[in-house]
């Protein structure tokens, strides 16, 4: 059963109200039972990949395939100039390792990138698994990228519309770019928008753990489309959202009213997540536990609920409490972010604001060399940096 | 804070420290020379710049300094790291160790294909350090590529263990172990969740891991893992043993680390040869494999292979361990009180030899009923009786093959 915490940076505002910062936590809890997965494998085949990229590919697929059990579903779609379905998506216990080997020994480099095609076909794969997200006992579905080169033809808005259609039927989207010359904007959107991972590939031998890691951790999934509604009291207003963990990102929350959806990443065994925000408490006469925001974690028919509250108080004693872990985890996901997205001016400003805050803490310092990181550094460098460290995990 | 000496001081007047072989969590090593031998050892001390607080990195130190010493008074082993010299100076204390010339093992498969082989002589080799472990009541529990150096000894491969900070002994380890990693079973991973004892076979699991990185390079998180689905082409009797010690349920596996070296030896994947001991006057049976120890449940520190309810507490930890050469069995007793065999001409005492001297300490007779030193392993037969601490203790099995 997975739970929530919220937690705010000041517990006490004045009556003439206050913004603070706010983070919620989501403990994912245990599984209940074994997961069915459905793997479609996307991999750029164009002729940059020739080589020791498109041979690791395939050793890949082959770890992929040993990963798998029995009643979890597999495809492989290559896409060069055009995009084509090599493999599935079949049921893993009616094929053959042999037979699937040899249908992935068939990987070659060659053509350009429609990196556009290969997505769809990739999605339309595991839709004609006819699967319903809404049933219970539901599959895990994810779709692995990889890619070496651009798209021309494509916009990354169009790729975001796209991302935002494979979410919306269940699908999560790991992806990966190698190399130096694929678009990172567009990795990091597709990876965003359908609540996976980005990341980017060092060096051929990568792959094999980037594709094992997205196929294990797929089996140990709590819940799948798990999402936060934030339902802001009257006058209250919900702003500045992200997620720190699993990875900083942008959020872009669905409102209603006052009331803000966050689509999570799939729960996922001893992985917790955390989503950060700025709150702005509007006036109030003085009382305690003020409930500012409603927050409630719907996950595969599970509820958790809690309260973002604050104190109203003229006591400048109780007003001076302050948690200034939570702004820093705000602020901290702030810069990954932008660091993420290579924007080092916006990070750079963040970081001066946390020093003029804060001063010269582990954090701040941590930041700080991040954004120099970045800055001298690429798209390694880019993607390392929204991989915020989860302190509790680390003995 | 103590001061920590560095690359060309002199350690306790003795020690000459030279290169920095390594520093991990919880210890700093040296490549040092001992300048009273003229022999290349290794020095380790706490490694007070981790990130960890200085108390755990003292109490991983203490245990992993205490560990070894039980390893040396057992008379130790050659895949074990041997200890040379304990110590304290000005409040830091170090360990003398021997100095290993080699590298580690997840190195080994950046240099070169691990011939099959070479894979099948680390597995024994592991096999038998945790085998010798076992039967000192000690699990290693955190048995990984980074804890095992490869080296060359007699033309062979060996790997030699050299971290002991997470194992566990009788006298207590250290709390339990967070990170997470493909070497972990799962009744070690998930230590806080269930109720899964640790045991003989939560080493076996690792040793199976290790195996199949040593075969593909890379390992899953996955259980019952084997290595002919990751693509690895190799004999199928070492294909059948990594899927079996590698199964989440600890039962499907091999029970310990002797039977899992047997099958290793003889390049044939099924167990060995199994017995069992039923209780006299009592229900229970239990089988018995090659090399499985015998031991009160619920004492402190790691379980026996079989652990027997003892409310009085006479019983040790690891009582006694089975053996069998030869195609026969034999019982080796560890304990402090001693075991008695029934083989049909009255009751043979069995005793070990540090149970013995305990005995004596206490002005306790430890003969056997002829007034001889007892054995500390007999010979075991179908039918004989076995009984702990004493015939008349009210703990006494059948034998049956």
């Amino acid at each position: 059963m997975a739970s929530i915490e919220t937690e705010v940076n000041r517990p006490a505002v004045p009556p003439e109200g206050a913004r603070i910062t706010a983070e919620v936590d989501v403990e994912p809890g245990e599984q209940a039972s074994g997961v069915e997965r459905h793997i479609a494998l996307c991999i750029d085949t164009s002729g940059s990949m020739s080589g020791a990229k498109i041979s690791r590919a395939r050793d890949g697929a082959s770890w992929v395939f040993g990963l798998l059990d029995p009643t979890d579903y597999v495809s492989v779609v290559a896409f060069d100039s055009t995009a084509e379905v090599l493999l599935g998506p079949v049921r893993w216990g009616d094929l053959g390792r042999d037979e699937a080997m040899g249908m992935v020994e068939e990987l070659s480099a060659g053509g350009g990138t429609d990196m556009y095609a290969g997505l769809e076909t990739a999605s339309e794969s595991l839709a004609s698994l006819d699967h319903d997200p809404g049933a219970s006992g539901d599959a895990v579905r994810r779709l692995l990228l990889l890619s070496d080169g651009k798209d021309k033809d494509h916009t990354v808005g169009e790729f975001e519309e796209l991302a935002r259609d494979i979410d919306g039927s269940g699908v999560r989207i790991e992806a990966a770019g190698i190399g130096e010359d694929y678009n990172q904007d567009t990795i990091r959107t597709l990876g965003t928008t359908a609540r996976g991972k980005w990341t980017h590939l060092e060096e051929a031998g990568d792959i094999e753990a980037f594709f094992g890691e997205a196929v294990e951790s797929a089996s140990q999934v709590v819940a799948a489309d798990a999402e936060l509604e934030l339902d802001a009291a009257n006058g209250v207003e919900v702003s500045d959202i992200y997620r720190a963990l699993p990875q900083a990102q942008d959020v872009e929350p669905e409102w209603e009213a006052n009331t803000a959806t966050v689509k999570l990443p799939d729960l996922t065994e001893r992985e917790r997540q955390r989503v950060v925000m700025k709150v702005a408490a509007p006036a109030h006469d003085p009382a305690e536990g003020v409930p500012l925001v409603q927050v409630r974690l719907r996950a595969r028919g599970d509820e958790a609920t809690d309260r973002i509250t604050v104190d109203y108080t003229e006591e400048s004693e109780e007003l001076a409490e302050a948690n200034e872990e939570v702004q820093l985890d705000h602020q901290e996901t702030v810069v990954r972010t932008e660091l993420g997205k290579g924007n080092v001016e916006a990070a750079e400003t963040q970081v001066e604001q946390m020093t003029r805050i804060h001063g010269e803490t582990e954090v701040v310092e941590d930041v700080a060399r991040e954004t120099q990181v970045v800055k001298e550094g690429g798209k390694a460098e880019r993607s390392r940096a929204t991989e915020l460290v989860d302190e509790e995990r680390i003995e | 804070m103590t001061a920590v000496p560095a690359t060309g001081e002199t350690l306790a007047g003795r020690y000459r420290l030279g290169e920095k072989a390594g520093a991990g969590g919880f210890a700093v090593a040296y490549e040092a020379v001992d300048t009273e031998t003229g022999e290349t050892v290794a020095v380790k001390y706490p490694n007070y710049d981790s990130s960890n607080s200085t108390a755990v990195v003292e109490q991983y130190f203490q245990t992993e300094a205490d560990l070894l010493e039980t390893v040396e008074a057992a008379g130790g082993h050659p895949n074990i790291m041997s200890l040379l010299d304990r110590g304290e100076v000005d409040g830091l204390p170090y360990l003398v160790v021997e100095f290993v010339d080699g590298y580690e093992l997840d190195e080994a498969i950046d240099r070169t294909d691990v011939p099959e082989e070479e894979v099948r002589q680390v597995g024994v080799a592991l096999c038998g350090a945790m085998a010798f472990l076992h039967g000192n009541e000690i699990v290693y529990r955190d048995l990984k590529p980074d804890n095992v150096m490869l080296t060359e000894r007699d033309g062979l491969v060996t790997p030699i263990l050299i971290d002991f900070n997470t194992a566990t002994s009788a006298a207590g380890g250290v709390g339990e172990t967070t990170i997470l990693g493909p070497y972990k079973p799962p009744e070690v991973a998930e230590a806080t969740e269930t109720d899964a004892r640790q045991g003989p076979w939560s080493d076996v699991y690792s040793i199976g891991k290790i195996l199949l990185f040593l075969l593909r390079g890379a390992v899953p998180r996955k259980d019952g893992v084997d290595p002919r689905d990751f693509g690895v082409d190799c004999e199928p009797y070492l294909a059948e043993t990594v899927e079996k010690a590698t199964r989440s349920d600890p039962d499907e596996r091999y029970r310990n680390a002797t039977a899992m070296e047997r099958v290793l030896r003889e390049r044939d994947s099924t167990p060995p040869p199994s017995a069992s001991l039923v209780r006299q006057n009592g229900d229970e049976e239990y089988s018995v494999y090659p090399g499985d120890t015998l031991g009160r449940r619920d004492a402190t520190g790691p379980a026996p292979s079989i652990a027997v309810r003892d409310e009085e507490e006479y019983v040790s930890t690891v009582q006694v361990q089975f053996e069998y050469e030869d195609a026969g069995w034999r019982l080796r007793d560890s304990s402090l009180n001693g075991t008695y065999v029934q083989t049909g001409d009255g009751w043979q005492r069995v005793l070990c030899a540090a149970g013995r001297e305990r005995l004596q300490r206490q002005g306790e007779d430890p003969t056997d009923r002829h007034g001889f030193i007892p054995p500390e392993s007999y010979k075991l037969s179908d039918g004989d009786l076995v009984a702990l601490v004493h015939p008349s203790y009210g703990l006494t099995f059948q034998f049956r093959t």
